[in-house]
């Protein structure tokens, strides 16, 4: 699915990171993309916290595994909700989850992004960095 | 007579050898049979053990003794597990963790003696050492259990955290008791003051960590991270395991300045586990951290069978000497109930004092009724009776009654405790995903056997064996039970989000593997030089290691299970 090319136009960013949003916000992002008639974007984000003792070479491999499951599960999603078609893309970042969201969101036309219920608190402060409206699922 | 066997009075090693040969295939025995009926593997190799009675001493030649669980069986077992806790888990719930097992052995054994003292007429000191060995919850009983059983993660951890530590405690406050009971030159006991005895407790402990923790970081920085090869890393975290606890415990005849002196060896191999587990193995390659995992699961699984087995075979063969049905069933009963309660007081008890202190993290009432119910007690008891019914401190009678109930709680909690904990943590809704799970996978069953008979039906209408309209009629009935079975796998999964990621995984380790097994196809047949097909090869395994390890992470993430993440 990471390999399709997303539709013009502004596209909808959902980030998780932290284990959090894993199952069904991610569906319920993919229904806010369908709604919207944006096409999706799924970053996911190693941060720190979660992944800092990892050396350099494994993180690597860490990060390409997770690409393969995540772009996996976005096929699956897509097929529960007949929407095989509709365009989405994975994005695996490491490093700080702020910093990571505002250069993917600089480098694209994202005009809104999608949190999980879990990290809601961090909805200001992304607003705050990226200037893009945020909304939790 | 054979020139392998050693020419001597006692047991040759080649009987030994046999011994185990034979222990090893009852184990296998025993896997094999658990897998049909549903009892759990460790309650059955205690029974198995107990069956023993009715066999002559010589067909199982080996002396079970103190030294042979304490020193030779559980230093892999404590290493093991300790491998397996994740150091962010256990730093969350550090302070309940150490609360219970350092204060709750500590009370528990002073409150066990209390009760029992009176109740059986026996030496305050005898009373003290049984509260000791009874007061800590096994590490070996306990975490078999809980890994078979699939709970919460951060129950596994409170309450595999707790046995792994009190041990030290018990351990130490048990030597001392016996220690103040032995009879000195002057024909009195040694006796015991309490500043010196806690000094003793804060150098065995804090040495016995700073050893493990020693142990731990050489192995992690000076091998694991600077070589690449799974026979030495593997080597150096078995050396590691008996290192850690033979430094500890030798520590004293080692460094050459009192042979008697020794640390916590318990709480050196706790942490040098630890220490490896959150470190050492990050440091590995993927290849080898695989091949690592093999080898301790393979190790585990031999020597708890022994241990478990070994518990059942020394209580089937205790030697009461004297005493009577009736004291035996009394001193029994007595401990078993006074054991329960007390252990109820300190989870409850405590419980409500961590809560005040840590409100947002609070340990939930069905918490704290598996922590009760599940503290069992095992070959740490065991092996902490013996040594005292060899010691000269006490009488024969004291000793045996002390045997007595510490057999009599064993065989209670593993048995009773142990077979009752699996309904109580499905009734707490415990279970983890282990429920959740089987549950997708009878549903998965169903829609494969459904599909499987479509297809024959289909088969053999195209065949001729049956004629068209029945091949059509009883392949469409199929079709209306697949779509139903397919509906209710749908329907699962959407209460049980998690069980469709876990799937994902389990999904993409089956392909990895298949992938791993076409490469060897494939080096076979010649087409492609094997050293290709092997270095494509290693890179798969390197794939399932990163794959391993995103599901552990996944697992330790704060999101429960099941909830709508």
């Amino acid at each position: 699915m990471n390999q399709r090319t997303s539709v013009p136009g502004n596209e909808l960013l959902y980030v998780s990171w932290g284990g959090n949003g894993r199952t069904v916000a991610l569906r319920t992002a993919f229904e806010a993309a369908l709604e919207r008639s944006k096409s999706l974007l799924y970053l996911a984000v190693l941060d720190a916290d979660h992944f800092g003792d990892l050396d350099k070479r494994f993180l690597s491999l860490v990060v390409d595994e997770l690409e393969w499951l995540l772009d996996a599960q976005l096929r699956l999603v897509a097929s529960q909700l007949n929407a095989e078609g509709h365009p989405a893309r994975i994005l695996v970042r490491v490093g700080d989850v702020y910093n990571e969201l505002s250069d993917v969101v600089k480098a694209s036309t994202v005009d809104l992004v999608l949190v999980p219920a879990e990290v809601a608190e961090s909805a200001a402060q992304i607003t705050r960095i990226t200037g893009v409206p945020v909304e939790t699922v | 007579m054979s020139i392998f066997a050693a020419e001597s009075e006692g047991t040759s090693l080649l009987e030994t050898e046999l011994s185990v040969v034979i222990l090893l295939a009852i184990a296998a025995g025993v896997a094999l049979l658990v897998k049909r009926i549903k009892l759990p593997y460790t309650v059955a190799l205690v029974l198995v053990g107990l069956g023993f009675a009715f066999l002559p001493e010589t067909f199982i030649d080996i002396e079970i003794s103190a030294d042979l669980i304490l020193f030779l069986l559980v230093p892999p077992l404590l290493f093991e597990a300790t491998l397996h806790i994740p150091w962010s888990k256990l730093k969350a719930d550090l302070f309940p963790v150490l609360m219970f097992a350092l204060g709750g052995t500590m009370l528990g054994t002073f409150a066990t003696a209390a009760v029992i003292q009176p109740i059986l007429d026996i030496p305050w000191l005898a009373a003290v050492a049984f509260g000791a060995l009874i007061s800590a919850t096994d590490p070996v009983a306990v975490v078999a259990f809980f890994k078979s059983l699939g709970v919460n993660k951060r129950l596994s951890v409170l309450v595999d955290g707790e046995s792994l530590f009190n041990d030290a405690v018990a351990i130490v406050a048990f030597t001392l008791a016996l220690n103040a009971a032995k009879i000195g030159d002057d024909g009195t006991p040694a006796g015991f003051e309490l500043g010196p005895a806690i000094l003793d407790f804060l150098i065995k402990g804090f040495g016995g960590v700073a050893i493990g923790l020693l142990v731990g970081w050489v192995a992690s920085e000076l091998v694991l991270k600077n070589v690449d090869d799974a026979m030495i890393e593997t080597t150096t975290t078995l050396a590691a395991a008996y290192g850690a606890f033979a430094l500890a415990e030798d520590f004293g005849r080692i460094f050459g300045f009192d042979a008697g002196f020794h640390l916590s060896g318990i709480l050196a191999v706790v942490c040098a586990g630890l220490v490896i587990g959150n470190r050492g193995l990050r440091n590995t390659s993927p290849s080898t951290r695989v091949a690592l995992e093999h080898f301790w699961e393979t190790v585990t699984f031999l020597v708890n069978s022994l241990v478990f087995l070994f518990i059942g075979i020394k209580i089937a063969r205790i030697d009461l000497g004297e005493m009577n049905t009736s004291d035996i069933v009394f001193a029994s009963v007595a401990a078993i109930i006074t054991v329960l309660i007390i252990r109820a007081i300190i989870v409850y008890g405590f419980g409500a004092i961590h809560a005040s202190v840590q409100p947002n993290r609070r340990i939930p009432m069905s918490f704290r009724h598996v922590s009760w119910w599940g503290g069992l007690r095992g070959a740490i008891s065991l092996a902490l009776a013996l040594i005292l019914a060899e010691n000269a401190a006490f009488e024969s009678t004291v000793a045996n009654t002390v045997l007595v109930m510490t057999f009599a709680v064993v065989l209670f909690s593993l048995l009773v405790q142990g077979l009752s904990m699996s309904p109580l943590i499905r009734r707490l809704g415990l279970a983890g995903t282990h429920e959740n799970e089987r549950r997708q996978q009878e549903h998965q069953a169903r829609l494969y056997a459904r599909r499987a008979g479509q297809t024959e039906m289909q088969r053999l209408g195209e065949q001729g064996v049956l004629f068209a309209e029945m091949s059509k009629a009883l392949s469409d009935t199929y079709e209306s039970e697949v779509r139903e079975t397919s509906a209710q796998l749908g329907s699962h999964f959407r209460t049980h989000p998690e069980l469709e990621l876990s799937m994902l995984v389990q999904a993409r380790r089956d392909a990895l593997v298949a992938e791993k097994r076409a490469l060897i196809d494939l080096g076979r047949s010649g087409l492609v030089e094997l050293e290709v097909t092997e270095h494509v090869s290693d890179e798969i395994t390197d794939r399932m290691a990163a794959l391993e390890l995103i599901e552990e992470r996944w697992e330790s993430t704060p999101g429960l299970p099941g909830s709508a993440q």
